[in-house]
């Protein structure tokens, strides 16, 4: 009985300072909580987020966890809109798309709007979904190494060598996609949202996006839009960034739009981890580029 | 009381000397030393008190040679026996009125401001119709009043001897005569003995004994008045 | 005992008759024991108060010019003027990986406190700790000193505007309305005389950020009312200020590159000895920044103060000496007016040494005095020193 109660004891000490060590190292996206995990072996705070971290906002109490942090693993690239209005302490920053920002794709769209007197002007910002570019990935994986080498958390040599199982991981994604896409570049395609920037450059492909949300059916006017792309931009596939609603893709299939759906993953998924469900989205591609 | 005999004293750098062969003031007497100004009256009431050491003879106060006493000793001599009272009275203005008349006892550490030193004070003061002007100031007071507070400093230490310089010469007659009377009737009921130096000649009949300095310098006997009076040979 | 006593007791009659004469003198040996040790004290204060910062912040950044100027501002947020310098300049030295950088921009104030914006890392740079509620969260918040807390009466909750003119007349200044979340413990450094918000409210203020119907008219009555009661407006042209919430948070956005950024200087912490001596080597003749040691600059401030000190000493010692001989020629002369009043005690009989017991307890009395006085002053002093001196140093 006693011995019992020690044990939970124990145990629940134990949990306490597994708690704390998840609160050493914040991480801000789910891609980047899983190179942080792989490499350091530990889990990391990735606070439960609905709907896409980008355009999270941490609560007051969320905000106070990440400045305690003794790491701040950040995207970069204007992936997180929250950074713009929080303080942090930012010697403990790391945003991991940093390493390549020559490489930042502007967003083409830019939004313009006018107020008071100051005029129009427009927010241009740079494109963010960094990650499904693999040899990208890949870069932020090892800049993640880097950080936690400098900040001496974990074991130096211990990482390295997760970062190496990681990043030939990475790599296998990478080449396999290369070779999958091999030729295609010519090959017109549709995007369910802008955030295959990165993705199209890397694997050289002809993607034009538009704004459609795979859990609503699109308004007619989104119908008409897509129409119009499509007039100089005869695309056969229609890539998704989740599972889209069945309507949607029949009417897609009426016009001689196939679905396919690659994930960026941002957050964490359902079931799987980051590989899997990249593989899954290399598996979904392979009817593309069969031809 | 004071016996003087062979005394020689003289002031080398202006010539000044004074020579009094043989000069004798009894118990309970009162003598008035008088003379004109710059005659050496203040310079025999000091050798008297021995604040002025003497250079030739004897001076015996109440049986003590007070040439053969140190300075210190002389000192407690002077307090203890002696009561001084000046032309200019001599007080301090920074004490009160009280402080002035116990002052001697604050002076010397040979005598002791006791309680009962405390109460003669309150009592002469009251005699010399001062009670209360016990907290006042010097600067406060009037002349008479000033000779006065003076004379109860020299009285409160129950002088044998009183020695007085001029102690009238700043006062109105008035004053004069209420002093002088204070004085002798100290000499009358205490038995104490007092040389007063004065040239106020108005007030001589009220000695015993008239001393003149000319007859002193010149050598001559003093007119006596009484038997017991001394002389000069 | 009963000796010391009778001393005591006539050379007290004496001092307090002649109380005027005794004040001056007590005053002139106090003042005398004092200053010279006040001169030294406040000295030492300012150097250990100018070193003690110095020593402790590495390297500082800031556009080129007064070297003296640029220490002052980024380490006693001394208001002088000061040339802007961009965020780039901290990014760069953030991307050289030999040191890290933290962005100072305070050219703004709100009322006689400096707002200085800066990033999180400042705090732990100088282990500073919130004594009430929380730190920093989110654009519009402030943190203030102990100081600040304790002049102004604001705590947690409470709101402060910025005033809308800058010293400097940099890009304009559209006045923030700040809320208060937190108060600093007191540090006893410049610290305690601030107001910390995220170096972005400053640009908000600058009007290079801002967020959609966020201008909130000063004829608002009630507003008019609360900002009134915050007692911080200077300026009666104020026209519109600018409420951050979380209402109207996501709205907030920037314009153009944060590189171009303005700072006032940055704080640079090097990892090692090798990154500061690279450092310092790589912005040697740079065009437009500088990057300097405070500890050097102000060993060089401490020099020219000791220089000055010494001279100084020579004149104090000068107007000591003169003041004692005054003293000393005083006493000779009521010495000798008096001369007539201890001969009449030596004439009733006074021991010559009660004479000299009432001499020696006047002049121990007095010396007593000054010490005493002197030693109150101290005391005071001792006080309000601190704060002296942060006003003489930050003024």
């Amino acid at each position: 009985m006693i011995s019992k109660f020690i044990f939970t004891l124990v145990i629940i000490f134990l949990g306490a300072i597994g708690f704390a060590q998840t609160e050493k190292i914040f991480v801000s996206n789910y891609p980047l909580a899983y190179f942080a995990e792989r490499i350091l072996g530990e889990q990391v705070y990735f606070p439960d987020i609905e709907g896409d971290p980008a355009f999270w906002e941490p609560s007051e109490e969320e905000l106070a966890n990440i400045q305690a942090a003794e790491l701040i693993i950040l995207n970069g690239a204007t992936y997180e809109k929250w950074r713009f209005f929080t303080s942090l302490p930012e010697s403990k920053v790391v945003e991991t798309a940093n390493v390549f920002n020559d490489h930042f794709i502007y967003a083409e769209n830019e939004v313009t709007h006018s107020h008071g007197s100051s005029g129009e002007h427009s927010h241009s910002g740079t494109t963010f979904t960094t990650w499904i570019d693999f040899d990208q990935a890949s870069k932020q994986a090892g800049a993640i190494k880097d950080a936690l080498i400098d900040f001496t958390i974990g074991d130096a040599t211990t990482i390295s060598e997760n970062f190496e199982l990681l990043k030939a991981d990475l790599s296998k994604l990478d080449s396999e996609l290369l070779e999958l896409t091999q030729g295609y570049s010519e090959l017109p395609l549709i995007g369910s949202h802008p955030i295959y920037q990165y993705f199209a450059r890397r694997y050289d492909l002809n993607v034009k996006t538009v704004h459609w949300e795979p859990d609503t059916y699109p308004g007619e006017d989104l119908w008409q839009e897509l129409e119009t792309v499509l007039a100089d931009h005869p695309a056969k596939w229609f890539i998704w960034e989740a599972e889209p609603l069945a309507e949607s893709v029949a009417r897609l299939e009426e016009m001689g739009l196939n679905s396919v759906v690659f994930d960026p993953s941002g957050n964490r998924p359902s079931s799987g981890d980051f590989l899997t469900v990249m593989q899954e989205n290399i598996k979904n591609l392979k009817p593309v580029f069969a031809y | 009381m004071i016996q003087v005999s062979g005394l020689e004293f003289g002031y080398p750098k202006t010539g000044f000397h004074l020579s009094i062969p043989d000069l004798e003031v009894g118990a309970g007497q009162s003598a008035a030393l008088i003379g004109p100004s710059g005659c050496g009256k203040t310079t025999l009431l000091q050798l008297l008190a021995g604040i002025i050491p003497l250079q030739k003879g004897s001076i015996q106060i109440a049986t003590t040679s007070l040439n053969q006493l140190p300075d210190r000793e002389r000192r407690l001599f002077r307090i203890q026996t002696i009561g001084f009272i000046f032309q200019d009275f001599g007080l301090l203005d920074y004490l009160s009125v009280f402080d002035n008349m116990v002052h001697p006892y604050r002076i010397n550490h040979g005598l002791r401001l006791t309680k009962e030193i405390k109460e003669r004070a309150q009592s002469l003061a009251t005699s010399v119709g001062l009670a209360d002007k016990l907290q006042r100031f010097p600067k406060q007071l009037s002349q008479g009043e000033k000779q006065r507070v003076a004379l109860c400093r020299a009285l409160i230490t129950k002088p044998r001897l009183i020695l007085a310089d001029e102690p009238t010469a700043n006062l109105n007659p008035e004053q004069k005569h209420e002093i002088l009377d204070l004085l002798l009737e100290d000499v009358k009921t205490k038995g104490s003995s007092l040389m007063l130096a004065t040239h106020d000649y108005d007030l001589l009949d009220k000695f015993n004994q008239v001393i003149d300095f000319k007859d002193l310098l010149n050598n001559k006997a003093t007119e006596s008045k009484l038997p017991t009076l001394a002389h000069t040979l | 005992m009963r000796a010391i006593s009778n001393s005591v007791y006539v050379a007290l009659a004496y001092l307090s008759y002649h109380w005027l004469r005794t004040l001056m003198l007590t005053f002139a040996l106090a003042l005398i024991g004092f200053a010279p040790w006040f001169i030294n004290q406040a000295l030492q204060e300012t150097q250990k108060h100018l070193s003690e910062r110095a020593t402790t912040t590495p390297l500082v950044l800031g556009a080129k010019g007064s070297a003296l100027e640029l220490v002052l501002s980024s380490l006693y947020f001394d208001r002088k003027s000061q040339e802007a310098i961009t965020l780039r300049t901290v990014n760069e030295i953030k991307d050289s990986k030999l040191a890290y950088a933290i962005p100072f921009n305070s050219f703004y104030h709100a009322g006689d406190f400096p707002i200085i914006g800066t990033n999180l890392d400042y705090f732990d740079f100088r282990q500073l700790t919130i004594k009430e509620g929380r730190q920093l969260g989110i654009l519009g918040e402030a943190v203030i000193g102990a100081n600040v807390a304790a002049k102004s009466g604001f705590k947690p909750g409470d709101k402060v505007i910025s005033s809308p003119d800058n010293l400097f007349d940099i890009s304009g200044s559209y006045p923030l309305l700040l809320s208060i979340v937190g108060v600093l413990a007191k540090t006893g450094s410049a610290d305690d005389d601030a107001i910390f918000v995220d170096i972005r409210s400053t640009w908000i203020i600058a009007g290079l950020g801002h967020g959609h119907q966020d201008l909130a008219k000063v004829n608002d009555p009630t507003l008019v009312q609360e900002v009134q009661k915050e007692n911080l407006i200077a300026n009666a042209n104020l026209q519109t200020y600018t409420v951050i919430d979380r209402s109207n948070l996501s709205s907030f956005h920037f314009h153009g590159d944060d590189a171009d950024f303005p700072l006032s200087s940055a704080l640079v912490i090097p990892k090692d000895e090798k990154s500061t001596t690279l450092l310092l080597g790589r912005y040697q003749g740079h065009e437009s920044l500088q990057l300097l040691e405070p500890k050097q600059v102000v060993t060089g401030l401490l020099d020219t103060m000791f220089r000055i000190k010494r001279v100084l000493d020579v004149v104090v010692g000068i107007v000591i000496l003169s003041t004692l001989l005054t003293i000393f020629l005083v006493m000779v002369l009521s010495l000798r007016l008096r001369a007539r009043e201890l001969s009449i005690m030596s004439q009733l009989g006074g021991s010559r040494t009660a004479i000299a017991g009432f001499v020696l307890s006047e002049f121990l009395l007095i010396a007593l005095l000054s010490l005493s006085l002197a030693g109150i002053g101290l005391a005071l002093s001792e006080l309000y020193r601190e704060q002296l001196i942060m006003q003489l140093i930050a003024r």
